[in-house]
């Protein structure tokens, strides 16, 4: 590699490029929060003027996590994530794959934790006893003779060095499955009222419809409330029929219980009150009905009965919802037309000096829809679960290494010299070592 | 017992144990008695606060509201915040075998919980989860974020106890500082506290904050990440940690610089939490 190229790569692989990233990423985040997104032209005008709206504008600020520079950021976090880990991940895995037995007694004697003590044996004696204590507590010794005595290193929790750069590509891989999801996949939404059937969605942004390749038939949307009147669901009953289906298939989708089929997740997302009633009028004699859809304050005629009727009034609650009707009826007699108030979905009899009918009437609703395809969340998935995982290895395993150095005294005994190091919760390794050191000096094996 | 009436005990419990641990700072570490009783009492208010929520869960089930947690509005949310930290403190009270930390993290939990009970904004009504709320997601959600922020809490009440005992020092030109900044444990402890309880905090946080958060998105509105203020400013204040964490242990930073960020940190948490809710709007509006 030459100097330049040399440069530019430490430049992206440096910590110092990634809390550049990470704070201009953090400060320029609170612009979107502050500036709502995605709005009309016309409503940033309104709240800003006209100045600092082509001002936004030119910086994409009213779409500011899609804009260019925004794009930039996130492309050079990436790639200081990618060579930083290049750069890095064989160092660390050096550490782990170390041959820790290839050092000096100068070295040793440097280490933070240190401590000596006299075995009562020859060199080959205490290393096997030795040994058998540490592997008793998990500590499974290499042994390595050297010229003056026996070298034993025994280590666990290693491969913890590399539980950092497991997060770091965690991020990696979140951001290849949000990239996946949005070349391979799509945002749309249907809205539609009850007792319709659609074939396709509208994509978000372009309203260009995309087929489904099967028919989803909306056969009621309902509100369920709680006895406080808060509403305790909304709900749209669907039937789903698909020429792959051996027949129709009859589901439901809730908030928070969206619907999967073919690829596609539908979310219940929101609803609207149509400006249409749905009546039902039945002559209770002659047994003949009729349905209409009705406008509010519109007459309606049935021909065959000579009956007519229509919605007068209606009662609604802030979320649009009718809790009652009034209604007027008449028909070919003399007496006064019939005025009576009735509740939705309720079936009232209405008295006529030569007949009398059943009268039912429901608002009727449209359901409003959301539908992701996402082939990218299970990667997504992957990435949230490789960062728990490397957040847990980072966070709650320390390395800790042990090495245990006889060499023989002039009496024919052994010499043992035990030191050791970890790389983080240094206090609670101290407290381990002098534990372990105090068992080896009295003979015992090493708890777990 | 209503749980209304034990919830508003521990406002009294947590402002006592607050009162007692600052005693224990002026009156120096030596009153065994003393100590012990703030012990005890921060872990009666604990127990009340307990017995509070799930009396609170209990009432719930009995007015029949089906699915519930007890964490479904800003009231609800402050009581557990404060729980949390109270909890998280006698933890590491008993972790560190030092009970001068408790004036500068349990006037949080009283400061949560008082602010739970007596700002006129919330309603206190026990009322039941909306749908976008019925998920067992809630749970997990809720839990592992508010254990993170307590923890970011802990970390800025005790970047406040470094920041005041370093400046102690300078100014006094002791090693330990003067008066009761001496009983405080060392700066390079407080230091070590600070970093630890930061990085036990981003776990907690990255992974019930941010994951299940995202997780659970996505199967309510339909995408995992919609740059909603609140995924946003969370997403800002894991952003603030992580640096924190980058500049510790890649390029050595301690003491004051660590100490600083996290009170920035903890800022940033701060407007996560309750800042979105009531200066921006968005999808995330329960609390």
């Amino acid at each position: 590699m030459t100097k330049e190229q040399n440069q530019v790569w430490r430049f992206f692989a440096s910590v110092k490029l990634a809390l550049w990233v990470i704070s201009l990423l953090a400060a320029t985040s609170i612009v979107g929060t502050i500036i709502p997104q995605g709005k009309q032209p016309q409503f940033y005008i309104q709240e800003y003027g006209a100045d600092l709206t082509r001002l936004f504008q030119v910086l994409g600020i009213t779409e500011m996590y899609g804009s260019w520079w925004f794009i930039t950021l996130l492309i050079i976090f990436s790639a200081n994530l990618i060579i930083c880990s290049i750069d890095r991940l064989p160092n660390a895995w050096r550490m782990v794959r170390l041959d820790n037995l290839d050092t000096t007694p100068e070295r040793l004697q440097k280490m933070p934790l240190k401590a000596e003590m006299k075995v009562a044996a020859d060199v080959p004696a205490a290393a096997e006893k030795i040994s058998r204590l540490l592997a008793a507590g998990g500590w499974k010794a290499a042994r390595r003779d050297q010229k003056d005595g026996v070298l034993l290193f025994a280590q666990k929790g290693a491969w913890s060095r590399l539980g950092a750069y497991m997060v770091h590509i965690s991020i990696l891989t979140i951001f290849a499955g949000a990239l996946f999801g949005a070349v391979f996949g799509f945002k749309a939404s249907i809205f539609f009222p009850e007792g319709e059937t659609v074939g396709h969605v509208f994509e978000r942004g372009t309203a260009r419809p995309i087929p489904l390749n099967f028919e989803l038939h909306v056969e009621n949307f309902e509100i369920v409330y709680y006895p406080n009147g808060m509403v305790r669901e909304y709900r749209s009953d669907l039937i789903i029929t698909d020429p792959e289906m051996p027949e129709p298939w009859r589901t439901s989708i809730r908030v928070n219980h969206p619907l999967k089929h073919r690829g596609l997740t539908f979310y219940q997302s929101s609803y609207e009150p149509m400006s249409e009633f749905m009546i039902n009028v039945r002559n209770n004699e002659t047994g003949r009905e009729r349905y209409a859809l009705v406008p509010p304050s519109r007459q309606v005629s049935w021909g065959e009965e000579d009956v007519t009727f229509g919605v007068m009034n209606t009662m609604t609650d802030r979320m649009g919802r009718v809790h009652e009707f009034q209604i007027w009826f008449a028909d070919s007699s003399e007496a006064e037309p019939s005025v009576f108030n009735m509740q939705d979905k309720q079936t009232v009899t209405v008295q006529r000096p030569d007949n009398n009918y059943s009268f039912y009437i429901q608002q009727r609703y449209a359901t409003g829809l959301q539908v992701a395809k996402d082939p990218g969340v299970l990667i997504v998935y992957l990435g949230f679960a490789l960062m728990c995982l490397g957040l847990y290895i980072t966070f709650m395993i320390t390395h800790r290494r042990l090495w245990v150095r006889l060499t023989p005294d002039d009496r024919g005994q052994t010499r043992l010299l035990l030191c050791g190091g970890s790389n983080r919760n240094k206090a609670a390794f101290d407290q381990r070592f002098s534990e372990l050191a105090e068992r080896l000096r009295q003979n015992q094996a090493i708890k777990q | 017992m209503e749980s209304a009436q034990l919830l508003n005990l521990t406002t009294f419990g947590y402002m006592a144990s607050s009162m007692l641990y600052v005693a224990i700072l002026i009156f120096g570490t030596k009153n065994r008695t003393l100590g012990l009783t703030a012990t005890l009492v921060t872990m009666g208010a604990l127990l009340l606060s307990t017995m509070g929520i799930l009396l609170r869960w209990y009432e719930a089930f009995q007015l029949g509201f089906g699915y519930y947690a007890p964490f479904s509005n800003m009231y609800e949310s402050l009581v557990f915040f404060a729980w949390c930290i109270a909890l998280t403190y006698l933890v590491l009270e008993y972790l560190y075998k030092n009970q001068t930390l408790g004036a500068f993290v349990m006037p949080f939990a009283f400061l949560a919980q008082a602010f739970a009970e007596y700002w006129p904004q919330w309603n206190q009504d026990l009322r039941p989860l909306l749908p976008a709320l019925q998920s067992n997601w809630l749970i997990a959600h809720v839990i592992a974020s508010f254990v993170g922020y307590a923890a970011f809490a802990i970390a800025f009440g005790m970047a406040v106890m470094y920041l005041l005992k370093a400046r102690n020092i300078e100014k006094s030109g002791r090693p330990e500082g003067t008066s009761f900044f001496a009983a405080l444990p060392g700066l390079k402890v407080i230091d070590e506290v600070i970093y630890k309880v930061i990085f036990f905090g981003f776990v907690w946080f990255t992974v019930g904050g941010l994951i299940f958060g995202a997780i659970w998105a996505n199967s309510a509105w339909g995408t995992y990440w919609s740059w909603d203020p609140k995924e946003t400013w969370s997403l800002i204040t894991w952003f603030v940690y992580a640096a924190t964490l980058h500049v510790r242990y890649t390029r050595g930073w301690t003491g004051k610089k660590i100490a600083w960020l996290a009170v920035l940190g903890f800022v940033s948490t701060v407007f996560t939490y309750y800042g979105v809710n009531f200066l921006l709007s968005g999808l995330h509006s329960y609390g």
